[in-house]
This record gives structure tokens, sequence and C-alpha cells, in this order.
């Protein structure tokens, strides 16, 4: 019975060392490295401090300065959200419409599948280096191509222009990503059961309703998902319009990550580059919860 | 019964062909790019290159230093990836087997709400203060941490699938513990752990936010970063800056063709799963 109970109580043990001792490593890093400096942040947020001489509290102050004081932070936040409204009515529409199309051909179906996705692997450095030569103003093919089918109007300098900066950098971005949501959303179409499909044709329903009453309703799940990576992706977004053009010309193509980076590391101000990075994380969880949100309550309603 | 030539099905092949042209055909005009010299770019910038010119490639290769960089990208991005790995098993083995703990799985589930860009000043003054600023040692961690929530919170539902009555077998016939994890769970996780490693090689190589802040002497720098300066450095040297983007891009394109399923999957693990 006691030595039962000891060799019980010694595996026990063992299990306990075992599991803490495999449990440790990711445990401690990711403290250290994640949970840390997002406590950290809430507080560096609210001090003055150049990183080296020594912090003073300050309280709300660097917060108060960049929503009443600062000239370009208005602008910093109106870009982002000019992003997010870019990707959410102009990319995912796109993908999705892209993702039935695909879904409803049975040719090529891999062909199309495959193409639209390359651009996603390939790393945004190298995306933004490209469309910085398409938008070349003096040799980029962006200017050749309208001069040669005659829109001499359209020509423009696209990277310095404050009329289409924020063009130019919106669009590579939902060019590269518009494949990540068509694969999504085409996982989503093909595992609606075929029956729905087949009785809805029965029934004499077009493509075009096909896809308003039997495909969305049955994506929303997906939806939901694309809606969440789109807007913080768009919340973060920063090697694509960093590499094209350093967020100029001014602030005109200026988001959150680059502003924090540069009051943080450029102009080496801790505490107001923090207070930005601050309003990216509540921006960002917001966005996830009120998306959350609405999908929780129109799933009520079913 | 005979073919009806439909109208609609004619459109949706000619949108689904302009589309797929619209997303090759700025990777197909770099690659005739890197072939051509700068005054051919200039002046015709859509021909095809009239007689190529591998030399951009060559010059590329001594101009930029590639080998190095080369060499920095696939180190950098191989062993995070097996630590990330190794890490992230070891602890979904715990979450899902020993402890089955969704308290510990909803911490780490935390971390992938959390965008790195947004804590990166405290993120990097904790690399200044330990004094791993600037060494590979540094860039190696920061790939790790950022990977390891994601990892973990896709293996764990993937290990908690793997039936129970295996590991207790494995555990009669007399393995320990880690023999079990070894012998047994991490054979039957691969899809799970080819999931998380493909998704962990294409976030680093694809890096330059955290590359950026961390390392930036000349020697220890990635592929991405020589991108990045090559643009201020030979602002109008198109053939060279083409021939590098292409040393870039091509590795990637070939392991999309190759393991395209696996990539996929990778890449979109977490949003499939919700």
């Amino acid at each position: 019975m006691n030595v039962r109970n000891r060799s019980r109580n010694r595996a026990k043990k063992g299990k306990w060392l075992f599991s803490f001792s495999f449990q440790l490593p990711s445990f401690v890093l990711y403290t250290v490295f994640l949970i840390l400096p997002m406590v950290a942040s809430l507080y560096f947020s609210l001090l003055k401090w150049d990183g080296i001489t020594a912090a003073r509290f300050v309280g709300g102050k660097n917060f108060v300065d960049l929503f009443v004081h600062d000239r370009y932070f208005k602008k910093v936040i109106l870009n982002t959200v000019k992003s997010m409204i870019a990707g959410v009515c102009i990319q995912l529409p796109l993908a999705m419409v892209l993702a039935y199309l695909v879904y409803r051909t049975t040719r090529g179906f891999h062909f199309f599948q495959s193409v639209y996705f390359v651009p996603v692997v390939i790393s945004a450095t190298v995306i933004g280096l490209m469309f910085s030569l398409f938008f070349n103003p003096s040799f980029g093919p962006v200017n050749a191509f309208l001069q040669a089918v005659g829109l001499k109007g359209l020509i423009r300098n696209w990277l310095t222009d404050p009329g289409v900066v924020l063009f130019s950098v919106i669009m590579p971005g939902i060019w590269q990503y518009m494949g990540y949501h068509f694969i999504i959303f085409l996982a989503g179409m093909q595992s609606i059961p075929k029956e729905i499909l087949e009785s809805a044709c029965i029934d004499g329903a077009n493509s075009v309703s096909t896809f308003f009453l039997i495909v969305i309703p049955n994506i929303k799940g997906m939806i939901q998902v694309c809606l969440v990576i789109c807007l913080t992706g768009s919340i973060k977004t920063f090697d694509i319009p960093y590499l094209m053009t350093q967020g100029g010309p001014g602030a005109e193509s200026t988001f959150l990550s680059i502003y924090m980076y540069k009051e943080a590391f450029v102009d080496s101000s801790i505490g107001r580059g923090t207070a930005v990075a601050v309003c990216m994380l509540v921006l960002a969880l917001v966005v996830t919860f009120v998306v959350n949100g609405v999908f929780a309550f129109l799933n009520r309603k079913d | 019964m005979k073919r009806r030539w439909n109208p609609f099905s004619v459109l949706r092949y000619v949108v689904l062909s302009v589309t797929a042209l619209l997303t090759l055909y700025p990777l197909f005009w770099i690659g005739i790019c890197s072939l051509k010299s700068s005054e051919e770019i200039y002046g015709s910038p859509f021909g095809l290159p009239k007689n190529p010119e591998w030399e951009n490639y060559a010059e590329s290769f001594v101009a930029a230093d590639i080998p190095i960089h080369l060499f920095n990208s696939i180190m950098y991005a191989v062993v995070s990836l097996t630590a990330v790995v190794i890490l992230s098993s070891m602890s979904a083995y715990i979450i899902a087997k020993v402890w089955k703990s969704k308290r510990v799985y909803n911490y780490y589930s935390l971390g992938i709400m959390i965008p790195i860009n947004a804590i990166i000043i405290p993120f990097i003054l904790i690399f200044r203060s330990v004094g791993i600023l600037n060494t590979r040692v540094g860039i190696i961690l920061a790939f790790i941490v950022t990977n390891l929530a994601f990892s973990i919170f896709i293996l764990v539902p993937f290990m908690e699938g793997l039936p129970d009555e295996l590991e207790d077998a494995a555990r009669i016939d007399g393995c320990n513990r880690f023999q079990t994890f070894v012998k047994i769970m991490l054979p039957l996780s691969k899809a799970g752990l080819a999931t998380v490693g493909t998704f962990v090689l294409i976030n680093c190589w694809n890096d330059l936010f955290l590359s950026l802040l961390i390392v930036s002497k000349q020697n220890l720098i990635t592929l991405n970063q020589v991108c990045y300066n090559m643009k201020s450095q030979y602002a109008a040297d198109y053939g060279l800056i083409t021939a590098t983007v292409m040393i870039m891009v091509i590795p990637v394109i070939v392991c999309y063709a190759l393991f395209q399923k696996q990539i996929v999957k990778g890449m979109t693990a977490g949003s499939v799963k919700g």
C-alpha cells in the first residue's frame, strides 16, 4: 500500500517535472518578449522619454498632444481609415466575385486558383520595390503606358503628387493580398453542400441570384475572417508604403506603423511613438470586436 | 447533345484571364527588365530584351554582395523554423495531451491578436538592454518569438485531434513520456508541423520590419534589406535592381510551384480554422 502510494507520488512528480520543462521555454519566451512588451507599451505611452536619459511621467499628455496639437496625426488616422475602406470595398468584393467565377468553372480551375495566389507568397519588400519602379514618373511603365494609349491627361508623379500618392501606396497591397482572400472565399464556397446549389438551380435561380441568395449567406464565416484580416492588416501595414515613399510627401502616405516608427526610432521620442502604437493596438482590438459583434448579431437571427 | 456556346461563360473566362494577366504581368515585367540594360528599359519598357544581359545578375551578385545576404536569409529562416517547430510542438503536446488545459491555450491565443508592430518599441528596448541588437542571435530570437504563439495556436487543436489510445498504448509498452512524444506524437503530427513550418519559413523569408530594426551591420542583413537599400543606392540602375529582386523571388516561385498545396495551407492556416 505504502509502496504503491510512494511510486504513484513519484510518477506524479515526474509528470509535473516533465511537463514544466517542456512548457517552460515557450512560456518564458512568449511572456518576456510579447506579453511584457504589451504591458510595457501601456506604461511607456505615459512617459516623456528619449530612450537614453531619465524618463519623466507625463500622464495622458502624449495622447492629448497627438489628438489635439499634432499636425500630422489626424491625417495619419484618416489615411489608415481610407486604406481600411479601400480594403473592404474594393479588395474583398473583387476577391469574392473572382472566387465565385472560379468556383463555377471546371476547366482551368486549378490554373486560376494557383495563379491568383502567387503575389501572396512574395515578400512585401519586393512588391513595394516593384511598384515604385512602375510608378516612376520619368521611366516607369505606368506613365509610358498612359502615353502610349493616348491618356496623357492621366500622367502623374505617382509617388510625389499629394493627390494620388495615397492611391499609389494602397493599390499594391490590394493587388498583393487579393489572392489571399480569394483562396479563403473559394475554400468556403467549396464547403457549401452541393444539394443546396442543385436545388437552387432546379428552382430556376440564375448565377447572380445564386451568388447573392445562396453563396454569400453560406460563407458568412469566411467573410467575417476576411474582414478581420483585411482591417487589421490595413492598420499595421508598413513595408509597402514605407519602401515606396517613406510616408511622404509630408504625411500624405503615412500610416500608423510608419508614424510610430518615425516618432520612436527616427525622432527618438519613445513616449509619443508608443502612444501611437497604443492607438494602433486599441484600433485593432476595437475593429476585431466590432466585426465579431456584428456577425454574432447576424448569426443570432437565423 | 450539342455543346452550346454560352456568352456568359466566355465572358467569365475573359474576366478570369484578364485578372490572371494583371496578376502575373508585373512579375513577368520585372523578369524581362532584369535581362535588359538601363537604356533599353527606358527606351522600350514593354519590349522583350533584344540580347539578354545576364551580366545584370553577375553584377548584382558582386555589387550587392548577394552570397552573404542569401546565406543570412536562409540561415535565419531555417534556424528559426527549426526552433519554432521544436518549441511549439513541445508546448502544444503538454497543453493538448498532458494538462488538457484551455487556460494556457487561451493565454497563447492572446498573442495572435497582438500585432507585432504595436509592441515593437518595448520589444526593441528589451533587445537593446540584453545586448542582442545587431546580432544573429537577436534576429533569430525575434523571428522565433513572433511566430511561436501562432504555431502553438495551430498545433494544439491538431494534437487534440489525435487519439489518446495511441499514447496510452505506447506508455503500456514501456515508453516514458519523452519517448512517447518523440516516437508517437511527432510522427503523427507531421501534417500539422509541416503547416506550421511553411508558415514560419515564409514569414521569416519575407520579413522586412523586424530585420530593419534589429540588424543593420552590413554582414548581418538579409536579402530583403538589400532590396530595400538598393532602391536608394542604385536608384537609376533598373537592370541591377530587378536582377536582385529576381534572385529574391525565384526561389519562392520555384518552391510555390513544387509545394503549392502545402504553402497555401500554411499561409491560410489560421483563417480557415477561424
